[in-house]
């Protein structure tokens, strides 16, 4: 190698070690939150969802028209980033539900494999489609409110921003409501039944089909959540932009136990936080940590950090 | 079950068989472009300005009496696909020259097909060496990344003073990679040293670990090769989050209206600087003309990809008319002639290895605006 | 066919195919010509990822990386010798011979990644298996991406078109070869032996049951197919109008443009591959004059396609030349001799098992002997754990304690399909058929780990391997004509009654030639004609045959009527044991399960447990 290595003679002093913590759980919240919302599909439909990455990316695009509309600016901040959220939580709650009903539904009965060949088509459909429709240039020109990064607390050259902050505590708190209604109220229950057993929910009177387009609707919606999340992060979007993010969110739904909501959520924060290690010393191999974290996990444990195995019946 | 088999067949037939378009009154050239996907904006902007170069000699009489007709392939950022568009516009829509791509990767195999059936292609913007390497009929109108890499180290070394260099490059993209390596070549025999070589992928959106790391070492200045996709954030991330002040030097990928319009405030830093082969804020005469035929026809400011494409077609056309003749032998020995054409991305020699020799302008990008801060000259052999 | 009728044909194939290309060089424009070369290696990785899929039932997500590992093996070979040698270039004949020898070499190293990737996902099902194929294949393309040997991210040029000559265009390379990968693929599957693969599709365990080595064929259908795909881009990677490969074109949209092309087609059917290799390659070209519409429309085209006719164009079906020859059978030898090692006549012997999952004991220190030629019937209530005896004695399960002895041989440490292999038979309490088998094949199934032959002279046709096919087709035939079902042998079996579905499967277990007979309920839904009907099949078995059999039954008047001998359990262990009368006296019996002394005439089942 002609250049100096990358790695070797870095060594890590504490605060290196602590900003690179911040900005792993900052990512790794986000990657939560799109875990989240693939396990919940899962666990209802045993169906990958494919499109959740795209899901993401409406979100952002959603939430990139809202702040930039005229009235919004003539709100005060907070609600002004309300505003964005909730609609474009809003938004893609429908399209998941919409997505549901008309792609998804008609082949409940399939074997899964169409169900998978259905979701990739979703999911090409709504990238290419963004690319007709919103033009394949990425928009760079988000306001600056929504993308403006302040420290507000320093200590030594560690820094934490408010706007890490909002995604930290906006994770939190959607991933707390999340756990309140999955296990303290009736849809919530209705929803880990129908995951247990389609079939029999069905037979003791629970309406199946609107619990399973509850779960998108939710799912769709936290996917939106994360998408605003990331364009105030990182402020680029473009119809691709789901794609990535989807996979790696995958991953650790796998990584947790897929189907597992908690394991969602810990697999979310253990990619963000392997992936921005492994990113400050060997960047090259950063896209690979999602994958060897894959290969590794289905090899060793496939049911996932917290899953629980499914016993077949003979 | 047979009718479904029958469908099939027909249609593979159909295509197969195809039909030769008859011959016509107009001289027909060939666009392969990636008008969709990841890299759609590069092939649409290309596409502008080729249309825009046409159009205008059209009006004047066209070449040789007869118009030109400019027929546009998408290959979807695909090298498959770009063979395929290729092949299609030189065997079914008998084009007698081709212009394109972008991307070096479809260039060189755009490039590989034009070589073996005898058709001059003229690249608007690949800067990759091997695009003309021991070609006899592929040409470039812009400068290679050996001449680009060079130059910007020494920009980087003479006029900012760097000694330390760190590079952010992508490693999924050969543009980059290549940019990278000859910058640092350059770099270090000029006297300084590389002191951080870091990698991202096209599509990643947070640079934070590598930017850490590269802060750590503390360098003079930072060179990211990349596509302004991503150098946007990198750049934002590094002044921002990071709070990295040095001077940030790009390639000519950088080149993107969006991103420029959004350095200003506390993203310049000590300076943001690119190279490219045009700026619309040029003060020449043929540069502001053709920023004002842009304008009105397409609203938008040109790009270099657009000024490359219209000086690639107005080369092609140029080329034309002073062999007199559509055969493409001819057409080649023109432009292998072409000297000191008045460009709108500057003064084009056609040297003996098929690339342009011009100057290289070196953007600092203010205040949502660029302006040529330097303007390094071809290298004389 | 004989073997020199084969060389015949691959003679006459090889001339033919060169004849259609010398025309087409000369009569189709380059365009085309390339189309024509596109579909073929579309044609090579759409077949060789529907042996995968389609027919073995694995999902497969990385294909394009078996493609990417043959195109960067082959060309990096290519370019170093022609580098190293450039003489190779200029003769004709070495140059053809060294374009063999680096695709043969691509396919190979392209057969050891799938041995790679295929082993260590052996155990995965479905979804999951579909997820690490996915990441196999973009590990691999990161990979390729980080080695700079071979170029790295800016990939590999100026590959040398070694296919190339004067009289020999590089489409003939590509036919031949998708000719071969045709060939090749079809007769793995049909032969009796191939049958496997679809048997592993259709239901693992079942698979296993009938001594199906299932790790096996799931690994044998990785390699040939990564093989094939290595070929393809091996062929890919030396066309003339491409000659440069870089990770991107391996990407996981080709994995899933191989897929779509297999889902369009019709999994399982390899006609209908073809035809969707064909129009799906030739599709965006069609789709041009669209421009940016052509994905959406694509990706529209796929999900109308999911929605309304998820088989496929052709579904399973397949282009034929069957012969339907009329097929004699040869009667089976009733009371088959037997020579045991054991002098006490003792062939199955359960001593103190125990079968534990977790914190529940499903069977308790089970001890059983079954001497040749008993038919001994096993009751109890519901979760008694019947079945689990099934289980531990078949490998589904290993037993936490005890052993089992199959005469001489140690079964309890043993795999399923060596259990099997040994002569344990066994049907399933709720049908495990291979539903979309016909008939016919289910019970060749069953032939699949004793058909004398290898792969390799399946793909030669070779006589031997021909004959032993009709032998065992006359057999198969045979075993379904005593129990009446030869006249529905090619109809599927998902399509039989349900009583017939029950009896095709205890035909299966016999096509085994099993030592031990194990049916699980197998009179449950009959109604109680068909339930006298298979009582006295079972008998004839038992009687005639010398067929050594344990039944799982509810319904006592089975039990009573024919079973010599009765265990009962209850709660996972043995309660009682003896003969009909014996244990319909037994007051243990009658509290856990019978009932109150009736005409044991119900097989109700008193107590749920």
């Amino acid at each position: 190698m002609r250049f100096v290595p990358s790695r070797g003679d870095v060594s890590m002093e504490p605060a290196q070690s602590l900003q690179l913590l911040i900005l792993g759980i900052a990512l790794g919240s986000v990657y939560a939150l799109i875990a989240l919302g693939y396990s919940m599909v899962y666990g209802v439909l045993r169906l990958i969802n494919f499109a959740h990455g795209d899901i993401i990316m409406v979100g952002a695009f959603v939430g990139y028209f809202i702040a930039k509309a005229t009235f919004t600016e003539l709100l005060p901040l907070p609600l002004r980033l309300a505003f964005v959220f909730i609609g474009a939580m809003l938004a893609c709650a429908a399209l998941g539900v919409a997505i549901e009903r008309c792609a998804y539904r008609p082949i409940r009965n399939q074997p899964r494999l169409t169900a998978l060949i259905t979701a990739i088509g979703v999911s090409l459909l709504l990238e290419y489609g963004g690319q007709v429709v919103l033009g394949a240039t990425p928009r760079q020109d988000l306001p600056e409110w929504l993308t403006s990064q302040t420290p507000l607390l320093s200590l030594g050259s560690v820094q934490v921003r408010d706007k890490q902050l909002l995604v930290l505590g906006g994770s939190l708190l959607l991933l707390a409501l999340m756990r309140f209604i999955v296990f303290n109220t009736m849809i919530g229950k209705a929803m880990r039944a129908v995951s247990h057993d389609l079939t029999a929910a069905y037979l003791v009177g629970i309406n199946v089909n609107r619990v399973i387009a509850m779960t998108f609707a939710i799912g769709s919606a936290l996917a939106a959540a994360a998408g605003v999340m990331m364009a105030m992060s990182y402020p680029k979007i473009d119809p691709l932009m789901g794609l990535m993010p989807g996979i790696k969110a995958f991953v650790a739904a796998v990584l947790g136990g897929i189907g597992d909501l908690p394991g969602a959520v810990l697999g979310g924060f253990v990619l963000g936080l392997a992936e921005t290690f492994v990113g400050y010393f060997a960047s090259g191999l950063r896209d690979a940590v999602a994958f060897a974290i894959l290969i590794l996990i289905l090899l060793f444990k496939p049911t996932g950090l917290l899953g629980k195995g499914m016993v077949e019946k003979v | 079950m047979r009718l479904i088999a029958f469908a099939c067949a027909l249609s593979m037939l159909a295509v197969l068989i195809g039909c030769r378009k008859p011959e016509s009154n107009v001289i027909k050239v060939g666009h392969f472009a990636s008008m969709t996907g990841p890299t759609a904006t590069f092939g649409q902007s290309t596409d502008k300005g080729i249309r825009l170069a046409i159009d205008e000699i059209n009006k004047q009489g066209g070449v040789m009496g007869k118009e030109i007709l400019v027929i546009t392939e998408d290959d979807a950022g695909k090298t498959e696909e770009a063979a395929a568009a290729v092949q299609k516009l030189i065997t079914r829509d008998r084009v007698v020259a081709i212009l394109g791509e972008v991307a070096s990767s479809r260039s060189i195999v755009g490039g590989n097909i034009c070589e073996s059936e005898g058709i001059p292609m003229i690249s608007p913007s690949s800067t990759n060496p091997k695009v003309t390497q021991g070609k006899k009929w592929v040409f470039r109108v812009c400068f290679v990344d050996t001449f680009q890499g060079a130059a910007m180290a020494r920009f980087c070394y003479e006029t900012l003073k760097a000694r330390k260099a760190a590079i952010l490059k992508d490693r999924k993209n050969e543009y980059s990679v290549g940019l990278a390596e000859f910058f640092a070549k350059t770099f270090e025999q000029l006297g300084g040293t590389i002191v951080a070589d870091e990698n991202y992928q096209e599509g990643d959106v947070d640079f934070k670990p590598q930017l850490a790391k590269i802060k750590s070492f503390n360098p003079d200045v930072l060179f990211v090769p990349g596509y302004y996709t991503e150098c946007g954030l990198i750049l934002k991330q590094a002044r921002r989050d990071l709070g990295m002040g040095l001077p940030i030097v790009g390639g000519d990928g950088w080149d993107s209206a969006s991103l420029i319009q959004e350095i200003k405030g506390d993203l310049e830093g000590r300076g943001v600087f690119f190279g490219n082969h045009f700026s619309p804020y040029e003060e020449r005469p043929e540069v502001q003309e053709f920023v004002k035929k842009f304008k009105e026809r397409y609203g938008e400011l040109p790009d270099a990809m657009a000024a490359l494409g219209y000086d690639a077609a107005r080369i092609l056309a140029d080329a034309i008319k002073r062999a007199s003749s559509t055969e493409s032998a001819k057409i080649r020995d023109a432009i292998e002639q072409t000297e000191d054409f008045p460009g709108v991305t500057g003064r084009i020699t056609i040297d003996e290895n098929h690339n342009a020799k011009k100057p290289l302008l070196v953007l600092q990008v203010s205040n949502g605006k660029t302006k040529v801060v330097a303007t390094v000259p071809p290298i004389e052999k | 066919m004989k073997r020199s009728k084969f060389a015949l044909a691959a003679l006459a194939t090889l001339i033919a195919f060169w004849f259609i290309d010398r025309a087409c060089a000369v009569w189709l424009d380059p365009y085309a010509f390339y189309l024509l070369r596109l579909i073929g290696i579309n044609l090579m990785l759409a077949i060789s990822l529907n042996l995968i899929m389609g027919f073995t039932g694995q999902f497969s997500l990385g294909h394009a990386g078996f493609m990417a590992v043959g195109a960067y093996a082959a060309a990096a070979t290519s370019k170093w010798l022609v580098a190293h040698y450039p003489s190779i270039a200029q003769q004709p004949a070495l140059k053809l011979s060294i374009f063999l020898a680096t695709t043969l070499l691509g396919g190979v190293m392209a057969a050891i990644s799938g041995l790679v990737v295929g082993l260590p996902t052996l155990r995965l099902r479905g979804d999951y298996l579909a997820i690490a194929t996915l990441g196999f294949g973009e590990i691999i393309r990161v990979a390729f991406v980080n080695l700079e040997v071979v170029g790295g991210a800016r990939g590999l040029t100026d590959i040398p078109p070694l296919g190339e000559t004067a009289f020999v265009s590089h489409f003939l390379w590509v036919a031949l070869w998708a000719a071969v990968t045709l060939w090749v693929i079809y007769r793995l599957v049909r032969c009796t032996r191939g049958i496997a693969f679809q048997c592993i599709r259709e239901d693992e365990l079942a698979a296993a049951s009938i001594g199906i080595n299932t790790t096996y064929y799931k690994v044998l259908a990785f390699v040939v197919g990564a093989f094939f795909a290595g070929v393809a881009g091996s062929l890919f990677a030396h066309d003339p109008s491409q000659r440069y490969i870089n990770p991107d074109t391996f990407k996981f949209m080709k994995s899933i443009e191989a897929i779509v092309m297999v889902i369009v087609g019709g999994m399982g059917s390899l006609t209908g591959t073809v035809m969707a290799a064909g129009f799906l390659t030739v599709l965006p070209e069609l789709l041009r004059s669209i421009g940016e519409y052509r994905m959406v429309l694509y990706s529209v085209l796929l999900i109308v396609m999911m929605l309304m006719r998820p088989q496929g164009l052709l579904g399973g079906w397949e282009l034929t030349w069957r012969r339907r020859r009329k097929v004699d059978f040869e009667p089976i030898h009733a009371k088959q001799k037997m020579q045991l090692a054991s002098s006490d006549g003792v062939i199955l012997n359960l001593r103190n098992c125990t079968m534990q999952f977790g914190g529940l004991v499903a069977v308790r220190d089970f001890h059983l002997q079954l001497r040749k030629g008993e038919l001994v019937g096993l009751i109890g209530p519901n979760g008694a754990g019947k079945t689990t005896v099934f289980n531990i004695v078949t490998g589904v399960y290993k037993p936490t304690a005890g052993e089992i002895w199959l005469d001489s041989i140690r079964l309890d440490s043993q795999l399923q399909h060596r259990i099997a292999q040994f002569g344990v038979a066994r049907t399933f309490q709720n049908i495990r058929l291979f539903k979309e088998l016909s008939v016919l094949d289910n019970v060749r199934a069953a032939f699949v780990h004793r058909a004398g032959y290898s792969f390799l002279s399946a793909v030669l046709a070779l006589p031997h391997q021909e004959e032993e096919e009709q032998a065992i087709e006359r057999k198969c035939v045979a075993l379904l004509r005593l129990f009446g079902l030869q006249e529905r042998m090619n109809e599927k079996a998902k399509n039989l009654p349900y009583g017939d579905q029950r009896r095709l499967e205890i035909v299966r277990a016999l096509a085994l030639s099993p030592k031990v007979l194990l049916l699980d309920e197998p009179t449950a839904g009959m109604n109680p004609a068909e339930t006298q009907e298979l009582m006295q099949l079972i008998k004839h078995l038992n009687e005639d045959w010398g067929l050594t059999i344990l039944l799982i039954e509810h319904d006592m008047k089975v039990v009573m009527g024919i079973c010599q001998r009765v265990v009962v359990m209850d709660f996972g262990e043995i309660i009682a044991e003896g003969s009909p009368e014996q244990i319909q006296r037994d007051p243990k019996v009658i509290a856990a399960y019978l009932g109150e002394p009736m005409e044991a005439k119900e097989s109700a089942d008193t107590k749920p447990s």
